[in-house]
């Protein structure tokens, strides 16, 4: 049986036979490779763009400076980029403009996590989940859960208090039992929680 | 996914294939006796290894070799100066040697969807890893592997019940070897909300046909919950020099979650496969919180690491609260005595080691020092020891390298 893309495919979609998944499994374990298996670097560039048009065409984006707007498919990234470059020059220009007003991003409809850029911040809010960020008064709301990812240091209210998520870091912000609670846990302070809660927002986030 | 991904993605994993079978030569291999592991405030973990416990300073900037967070959590297993760790990212069960260069790959062995809840070393060179799927955390697999040449001897499914009642998902806490047999021990859990989360009431031991893994009888055991824990994360059992299996059950909001049952350590005798129906130590009752951690002094011996919910409010806080403590138990008397030590924070650590009379623990304190505690087993004396520097956060491993 030859290990073909086809079998692979089969195989990574739980389609196989036994016979054909023991294959597989005998040539991923087999590390006896033989001959040159470098990768042609205009073979590499071309694979490069392929891959970023099969990603690209798969993701959903959206630029969402208000209230109210539905996220928007990948042929109008023009109009988004054109949206972006826009925001991004009036919030370099008048910086207390930045991240004024409140976004509201509704996933609740969809079984799928979803990302929304936003200027501020890019969010990946969970399948059947709900977000209502306004990161000039620090407000992050959240039903369901969401991983948040800074583009700047942003305060964000905390209790009583505020607390800080730093720019580059990844966070998960997950709703608790009791009515407008929520928790807020960097990447690695995920593996404190019960390994069952780990897993749990491992699949729902897809992380 | 398209043909071209795929494409793209066959052609790294066979670029990443040629790469892991680079041979790392003896000389090129960083070994020592002991091996810890950082998280750090900076956000990166890091890899540091010792000779000496008692004495000294370690940085983890300038001694520290920096991880890939995101491939390379902490649940690893550290055996004779090699180190083993399932990159779920790439799908895959991996053989490292340390080297001045930092970690590299010595082999793979393909492991789909799936991740560690136990391993047991059936002998220096046999390691028995118990997995469940990514997806429904319910199919228990087995997998035999010759870790020196790092293959599969064998694998394949624990025929467990997928659940009892609403309880689905399983937890797998324990695993020892007896004669022709492996007893796990486990338990099924559920979500009751977003965050809320719950283990059944009862502790479950299944003994398994070895090697085959055929499942010759199932046991109960309803004194605890949630027995043991992923001990490629925290030890929660040992084997005494007689041959009986100790392990500790930890139904606290760490694990298990099942507020309604102890805390409490237990007895598989040498020549049983059974949970001893009349031996138990009851944690909570002597000291009224939860533990999570068990580890062998010797001579009859243990140490555990407890919470203290006097002082955390609930899981958001649980880990960087300074509340930890240690208690010696005396498995005999069922005795607890509590060490003097500085509270500890971070929630599940594998932060005891035990060598040559001595238990080692690592405590990261409120003065933000990050410190080798050493515990003279027989004096009861408790000295200063290396001190981890330069922006450590947590140390979450301290092994034998």
């Amino acid at each position: 049986m030859i290990v073909n893309k086809q079998l692979l495919e089969r195989y990574h979609t739980g389609q196989c036979t036994a016979e054909e998944r023991k294959c597989v499994e005998d040539w991923l374990d087999d590390a006896t490779l033989e001959g040159d298996l470098t990768v042609p670097e205009p073979l590499k560039t071309v694979a490069r763009r392929h891959i970023w048009e099969a990603v690209s065409s798969a993701i959903v984006v959206e630029e969402q400076p208000g209230r109210g707007l539905r996220p928007v498919r990948w042929r109008w990234l023009g109009y988004a980029i054109g949206a972006a470059a826009s925001v991004a020059l009036v919030c370099w220009l008048w910086p207390p403009m930045a991240g004024s007003g409140e976004d509201v991003l509704d996933n609740r409809a969809n079984a799928m996590p979803l990302w929304y850029k936003q200027s501020g911040y890019d969010v990946l809010v969970g399948e059947a989940s709900r977000a209502t960020i306004d990161i000039r008064t620090g407000k992050l709301e959240v039903e369901g859960n969401l991983v948040f990812r800074p583009k700047r240091d942003i305060q964000i209210q905390n209790g009583d208090g505020m607390m800080l998520l730093k720019r580059g870091e990844t966070y998960f912000v997950l709703e608790g039992a009791q009515l407008g609670n929520r928790f807020i846990f960097s990447s690695n302070e995920l593996t404190f929680l019960p390994p069952a809660m780990q897993r749990k927002l491992k699949q729902e986030l897809t992380i | 996914m398209s043909g071209a991904v795929y494409a793209f993605a066959l052609a790294l994993l066979i670029v990443s294939c040629r790469g892991d079978s680079k041979p790392v030569g003896d000389a090129q291999r960083l070994t020592a006796a002991y091996s810890l592991f950082t998280f750090n405030k900076s956000g990166v973990s890091t890899l540091l290894v010792a000779n000496d416990l008692a004495h000294g300073q370690l940085s983890v900037a300038t001694d520290g070799f920096a991880l890939e967070t995101e491939r390379l959590d902490r649940s690893i297993i550290v055996k004779d100066g090699y180190y083993y760790h399932v990159d779920e990212a790439a799908d895959r069960f991996m053989k490292y040697a340390l080297t001045h260069a930092g970690l590299q790959p010595l082999g793979t062995i393909a492991m789909v969807d799936k991740h560690i809840e136990n391993t047991y070393w059936a002998d220096d060179r046999i390691l028995v890893l118990f997995t469940l799927d990514n997806k429904t955390f319910s199919e228990l697999e087995y997998h035999i592997i010759d870790v020196a040449d790092f293959r599969t001897l064998d694998r394949g499914v624990v025929d467990l019940p997928k659940s009892i009642g609403d309880y689905g998902g399983l937890s797998v806490g324990f695993s020892v070897m007896r004669e022709r047999s492996m007893v796990i021990g486990y338990c099924y859990g559920k979500f009751t909300g977003n965050t809320e989360y719950t283990t059944i009431d009862t502790m479950y031991t299944a003994t398994l046909a070895y090697p085959t893994m055929e499942v010759q009888a199932i046991h109960r055991d309803a004194r605890s919950a949630y027995p043991g824990g992923i001990n490629t994360v925290q030890q929660y059992g040992f084997t005494d020099e007689a041959g009986d299996f100790y392990f500790m059950s930890c139904p606290g909001i760490a694990l298990g979650n099942t507020p309604s049952k102890p805390t409490a350590i237990f007895r598989i005798p040498a020549q049983s496969d059974r949970i001893a129906p009349d031996y138990w130590v009851n944690i909570s009752e002597q000291i009224g919180n939860d533990a999570y951690g068990l580890w062998y002094l010797g001579h009859g011996k243990a140490v555990i690491r407890n919470e203290r919910k006097d002082r955390y409010t609930d899981f958001a806080n649980h880990h960087n609260t300074y509340q930890f403590e240690y208690h010696v138990v005396d498995l005999t008397e069922g005795t607890l005595t509590k060490l003097d030590l500085p509270f500890d924070k971070g929630t599940r650590k594998e932060s005891v080691l035990v060598a040559d009379g001595t238990a080692y623990i690592a405590i990261d304190d409120a003065t933000d020092a990050h410190r080798i505690w050493c515990y003279d087993i027989r004096s009861g004396r408790i000295s200063p020891g290396l001190t981890i520097e330069d922006g450590a956060d947590y140390i979450v491993r301290l092994e034998l390298q």
